[in-house]
């Protein structure tokens, strides 16, 4: 791996500002260059670690709050479980893969990159009471809403409303049918 | 590591990096370099620990750093050198140091 393609790897994996970035990208080249003079062969992951590895503890010790990004929530993946479960599911569940992809949420109330659950929010979202990027529910509300009751920027349902709707009994929009 | 000494490393390594630049300006690279060899090898500074303390140091106007090439060496390097709030800082950060340490070691051997 060159070294502009490690400290690129490093920098995506940190989440804070374009200045503080700034500051990470100049020592890290003037650090690897100070190393590649005394040692042409210098191995970047055998000596500063992966460039994720390196990432994180760059994230661990930017404490100061203005350095890092989002307070509490630094693209890390996230999980909530409640213990107090119903009909089997968690009464709340919440769950995110952050910036390293996509996680599924199931719960009476879910919450997540992909929600199913009674009350579901989610990016892709599927519940009786759907809120999501595209949502499917009883009653969906999204950019894409299928359900029910549909509203949505496209919304398809029995009864809809949207930019563009389509609906069985009622469609209410910029754009309207019925099925 | 664990989490005690992490917590401790942080304090106490902002000690030992202003102590190193009261000396003399110093780079990345040489930092680590001295921590660990003065150290006798027991502290060991990786770098994403290392450029975030600097950091803090250098917004709160402690440190400053520059970039300078040395003769016989093309490419520059960034120093960084302590400021005469940074010195002020670091007689302070000692004495409390010292106070703390003297205090702790009562407790342990009583």
């Amino acid at each position: 791996m060159k070294k502009e393609q490690y400290i690129k790897e490093v920098l995506k994996n940190i989440n804070t500002y374009r200045d503080v970035k700034k500051r990470i990208k100049e020592d890290l080249y003037s650090r690897i260059e100070e190393a590649l003079d005394r040692d042409p062969y210098f191995d970047f992951v055998q000596e500063l670690g992966t460039p994720q590895e390196l990432a994180e503890e760059f994230m661990e010790n930017l404490t100061d709050p203005s350095a890092v990004k989002y307070k509490g929530f630094n693209g890390m993946p996230y999980e909530y479980k409640s213990t107090k479960k119903i009909f089997g599911l968690p009464l709340i569940h919440v769950n995110t893969g952050g910036r390293y992809g996509a996680s599924v949420a199931k719960g009476i109330i879910a919450v997540g990159d992909v929600s199913v659950g009674i009350i579901s929010i989610g990016g892709v979202s599927c519940g009786v009471i759907s809120i999501g990027g595209i949502s499917l529910g009883a009653v969906a509300l999204g950019g894409v809403a299928i359900g029910g009751l549909a509203f949505g920027g496209v919304a398809i349902g029995i009864v809809s409303f949207g930019g563009v709707a389509y609906g069985l009994l009622k469609a209410i929009g910029g754009a309207m049918g019925i099925l | 590591m664990s989490n005690f000494r992490k917590q401790f490393n942080k304090g106490v390594l902002e000690l030992g990096i202003m102590k190193l630049l009261v000396e003399q300006d110093q780079y990345g690279y040489s930092l680590i370099e001295e921590i660990h060899s003065r150290s006798g090898g027991i502290i060991e500074l990786k770098d994403g620990t290392l450029y975030p303390i600097l950091y803090r140091l250098e917004d709160q106007k402690w440190i400053e750093s520059y970039w300078e090439t040395q003769s016989g060496r093309g490419k520059p390097r960034k120093y960084y050198r302590i400021t005469e709030s940074g010195k002020q800082r670091f007689e302070d950060m000692l004495e409390d140091y010292l106070d703390v340490n003297l205090g702790i070691q009562k407790i342990i051997k009583h």
